[in-house]
């Protein structure tokens, strides 16, 4: 017999009646997989209300769950975004919790692209160590905190950086919405409205596409609109997913949406079509917009969009008529989030064009929304945070950007001027997608600390110096989300499967044992249950009413249709013309701005944007989504046929794409759905970390061709001001 | 002729020195395979056992530092893109004709349909397994550990059928371990194993 000491290393402890038990039999898997599945019809399914987490809409969904296992997913039918529906991404997304490409343990850099697997507690004694010793060397300013927001991240991350006594808490809006935001914000004093889309009667989209990024209400409420007779306008310079619901789409040359609004506002006034009625009541400032606007006629926008100047004034006139059941909506990323250096004025534009028509707060118009009135933690038992003494780096840069958000690559601008020292990244793949990624990599390299907090081993991840994996959202409980809108509600987030790796961890209990190792504890000195309930308190709802249902809705809350609530700006009004953008040094009216850069006769504008089976980057490393992509050559480029012609391409030829920041190899898709100046790129491929294997290598990131830069107003990324050439080459 | 009680006990250590070369390593396991001439010992264990000749020559890790560094790269460490020895991530997730998960029917997926089989066994025989292979029962090192288990104690039918059920998926493991190609020592052992486990059914 063989003598060695591994016979008594075993992992399995067996019970003195085990042997008893194997001996008198048990049955085998095949009989056992039979009995299964016929005790499956009588298996008692667990339906478990939460969220969703493949998109930032975080719609509600249901969860079946049989064994232990999940089994069935469906849309929430209460919630507002769900409406009992959810996407394809929603039902994809679910995978990543039976991944075999999951974070299962804390990592801790050893070397480049290597990590050794080490203890919560080493991982938090470090990294809480590390943090000690710069904040002490460098000021509480030198350290950050970046996320995509989620429902305990907005809790827990500000509160976290705060307490560490710095102010440098940022989100992803960067890349997504800071234009946007901040041209509405200093607008009409919310970084966003909503639309009655089902209501409205003519409804224009700016880059905008629900059949792209997917909320299933939105399409069903913009469905609706369509049975309706309503008129869909779809400006973009590509001829996205919502085309099946459009009734026109105005092929604009990219760049130049603040020409076409600025003109159609010139329409509106010149054909006496405006709310003369609402700016009066509701507005300050009109005069001088209206003396601004007198220059901006179709004829001379028709120059710079490439729209017929009759298109314009027929669209403004048909929209002027239709008012106030007309609106261009607000949009999210859209044209104007954070693409152009005219982004945030175009942003103002479209507020400004919704108050010409006079739609705010009525049907079939602009929407208010109106939030949940929740309760919070006492703060005699539960103390805040000291307000951070050091502003918000950024803020002196970008005073017009929404202090919420931030301006997330302000960190890596700081880090490569030696200023930022430690960044914590949470849910968020900054490294791939919020700036120039050979920039990104530059400005990590030269931080003393990187933390990043998530499922996969993003690019984010790859940079770090401590990666702390977080369980899927499908197995953790959050933070009570607060849902806005003309009814307002709130959600929650509940775990209906046991976690599937013991070492992974919420990011609540993350926070609060970091916090601890930090020596800020105090501020983390309630349980999730504690909080929610405090949450909850002014509702009159319980939390266990709460987690049976998983939404609930507040009817008796309702905006009234037709009754303005107190505008949230300087004035208490909508403001044509800003004080706050004349103190920080801006011009306080709307003007037309140039984009950054323009192509030329032999070069293209590069274009991103959505597609509705990925968001982010976070969902390309999904087999059952990505085979949707290869199946469907999803990862082309689009380049029009005229162009493609001119530069001997056909529909399938593998091409270079040139910019000043990097060159790439990708297959065209030639067709008529895109302007001759772009080339579109979707925004969801070139995984660089070859940990996500099944992401690696499929398509480019056009991000790798954005140079990193901000927008002189909100700081926002100016994704699309790159210039790109496109030549033939051979494999 | 190895007698019969003795035969099963020596099987059920093949299966277990085997189920610990794929746990993350040990000084003790370098040691007994360094100093112990363990691989050499398990050759011979398996021609006296089995007949059969399966040499393991020229497969050792350098060191012990490298052996655990191939662990963490070759099956180990999600991070360094490994090859999992779990058995859900070889076969469809479900049978369950009803579950509609988009993925039901696929392969690649943890916690699958073999993973509760594990957990109803490990349940019903009142087995218990350290607390971080909870979600993956069906890591190969909990899959030898109990196939050695009922051969030294349940009666073969039930070893055997434990081995064609759990143990059929091992060639499909080897492919992804050539795939990756990263040190001979896994699909050297892997390979023995699955002789072994020939062997041990026709037996």
């Amino acid at each position: 017999m063989l003598e060695t000491k591994l016979s008594r290393r075993g992992f399995i402890k067996a019970s003195a009646a085990t042997a008893v038990l194997a001996s008198a039999g048990t049955v085998g898997f095949n009989e056992w997989s039979k009995e299964y599945v016929k005790a499956s019809a009588n298996t008692k399914i667990k339906e478990i209300p939460s969220t969703c987490n493949a998109c930032s809409s975080k719609c509600g969904m249901v969860g079946h769950v049989k064994n232990g296992r999940l089994w069935k997913l469906t849309g929430h039918p209460d919630h507002p975004y769900s409406k009992g529906k959810l996407c394809a991404r929603g039902h994809g997304y679910a995978t990543v919790v039976y991944s075999q490409d999951r974070l299962t343990q804390p990592l801790k850099r050893l070397g480049e692209n290597k990590f050794e697997p080490i203890t919560w507690e080493q991982a938090y004694k470090e990294i809480a160590g590390k943090l000690t010793q710069i904040i002490k060397e460098h000021g509480p300013q030198a350290v950050a905190l970046t996320e995509d927001p989620r429902a305990s991240g907005k809790f827990y991350s500000p509160r976290f950086i705060n307490a560490l006594g710095s102010a440098n808490y940022y989100t992803h809006h960067v890349v997504c919405s800071n234009s946007r935001d901040a041209g509405f914000l200093h607008t009409v004093g919310v970084t966003a409205t909503s639309a009655d889309i089902s209501n409205a009667k003519y409804i224009m989209f700016i880059g905008r596409s629900y059949g792209d990024g997917i909320r299933p209400s939105s399409v069903q409420s913009l469905a609706a609109a369509r049975d309706n007779g309503a008129k869909i306008v779809i400006v973009d310079p590509r001829l996205n997913n919502t085309a099946n619901l459009a009734t026109e789409w105005l092929a604009i040359r990219p760049g130049t949406d603040l020409a076409l609004v600025l003109a159609m506002s010139h329409v509106l006034i010149k054909e006496n079509l405006h709310d003369l009625n609402f700016i009066k009541t509701y507005t300050v400032g009109f005069e001088a917009y209206a003396k601004e606007l007198a220059k901006y006629t179709p004829q001379w926008a028709e120059g710079i969009t490439g729209i017929p100047a009759a298109d314009i004034s027929r669209i403004a006139i048909d929209m002027g008529k239709a008012k106030p059941k007309a609106l261009i909506e607000q949009s999210w990323r859209g044209a104007f989030g954070c693409n152009y250096e005219n982004s945030t004025e175009t942003g103002r534009a479209v507020a400004m064009f919704n108050a010409l028509l006079g739609n705010y707060q009525q049907k079939g118009g602009s929407i208010f929304g109106v939030k949940p009135h929740l309760g919070k933690l006492d703060e005699q038992k539960y103390p805040n945070p000291k307000e951070p003494e050091a502003p918000k780096a950024g803020k002196k840069e970008f005073p017009l950007a929404y202090e919420g958000s931030g301006v997330a690559t302000i960190v890596a601008k700081e880090a490569l001027e030696g200023k930022m020292k430690a960044a914590i990244y949470y849910h968020s793949n900054a490294a791939l997608g919020y700036g120039n990624p050979k920039v990104m990599k530059e400005a990590f390299s030269k931080l003393d600390l990187v933390v990043a907090i998530d499922v996969q081993m993003s690019e984010t991840a790859q940079l770090a110096d401590y990666v702390l994996p977080e369980v899927t959202y499908i197995e953790r409980d959050e933070v009570i989300e607060s849902l806005s809108g003309k009814v307002p509600g709130i959600a929650l987030r509940q775990q209906m499967v046991e976690k599937v790796h013991p070492d992974t961890k919420p990011i609540h209990e993350i926070y609060t044992e970091l916090a601890k190792a930090c020596g800020v504890g105090q501020y983390f000195n309630f349980s999730l249950d504690e909080l929610n309930e405090a949450k909850l308190a002014p509702t009159g709802i319980t939390y266990k009413q709460l987690k049976e249902k998983g939404t609930i809705m507040f009817p008796a809350e309702e905006i009234t249709i037709g009754e303005m609530p107190k505008v949230k700006t300087p004035s208490g009004k909508i403001e044509f013309y800003s004080e706050t953008y004349k103190k920080a040094g801006y011009n306080p009216i709307v003007e037309w701005i140039e984009p950054k850069v323009s192509p030329a006769n032999d070069s293209f504008r590069l274009i991103t944007g959505k597609q509705a089976i990925h968001s982010h980057t976070q969902t390309a490393n999904l087999p059952i989504l990505m085979q949707i992509t290869k199946d469907y050559d999803l990862e082309r480029i689009w380049i029009n046929p005229v162009r493609a012609k001119e530069l001997g391409i056909k529909d399938g030829d593998l091409v270079e794409v040139k910019s000043s920041e990097a060159t790439s190899k990708i297959r065209v898709k030639v067709t008529e759905r895109i302007h001759p100046e772009a080339i579109f790129v979707p925004s969801h491929y070139g995984i660089t970390s070859k940990d996500l294997r099944t992401g690696y290598g499929v398509g480019f990131s056009y991000m790798e061709h954005v140079p990193f830069d901000f927008e002189k107003w909100s700081g926002a990324g100016n994704i699309h001001e790159v210039i790109v050439k496109v030549r033939k080459v051979n494999s | 002729m190895i007698a019969s009680m003795e035969k099963r006990a020596g099987s059920a250590m093949i299966f277990t020195i085997i189920a610990d070369l794929f746990k993350p390593p040990t000084m003790e396991t370098w040691q007994e395979i360094e100093d112990n001439q363990l691989l050499n010992k398990l050759e011979r264990m398996a021609r006296d056992l089995y007949g059969i000749e399966f040499p393991l020559d020229g497969i050792l890790p350098e060191d012990f530092e490298h052996f655990c560094e191939l662990h963490k790269k070759v099956i180990g460490s999600v991070a360094e893109k490994a090859v999992l020895p779990v058995e859900s991530l070889y076969k469809p997730w479900t049978q369950d004709e009803t579950c509609t998960l988009p993925f039901a029917r696929e392969k690649g997926y943890l916690q699958g349909d073999p993973t509760m089989h594990i957990a109803f066994l490990l349940n019903e025989l009142q087995i218990e397994i350290p607390r971080q292979y909870n979600g993956i029962p069906d890591h190969l090192s909990i899959l030898l550990e109990l196939a050695a288990y009922f051969l030294e104690h349940a009666p073969e039918k039930f070893s055997r059928e434990f081995m064609e059920d759990h143990l059929d998926w091992l060639p499909d493991f080897k492919t992804k371990l050539k795939e990756k190609s990263a040190h001979p020592f896994y699909e050297g052992i892997t390979d023995f194993l699955i002789k072994v486990i020939e062997a041990q059914k026709n037996d």
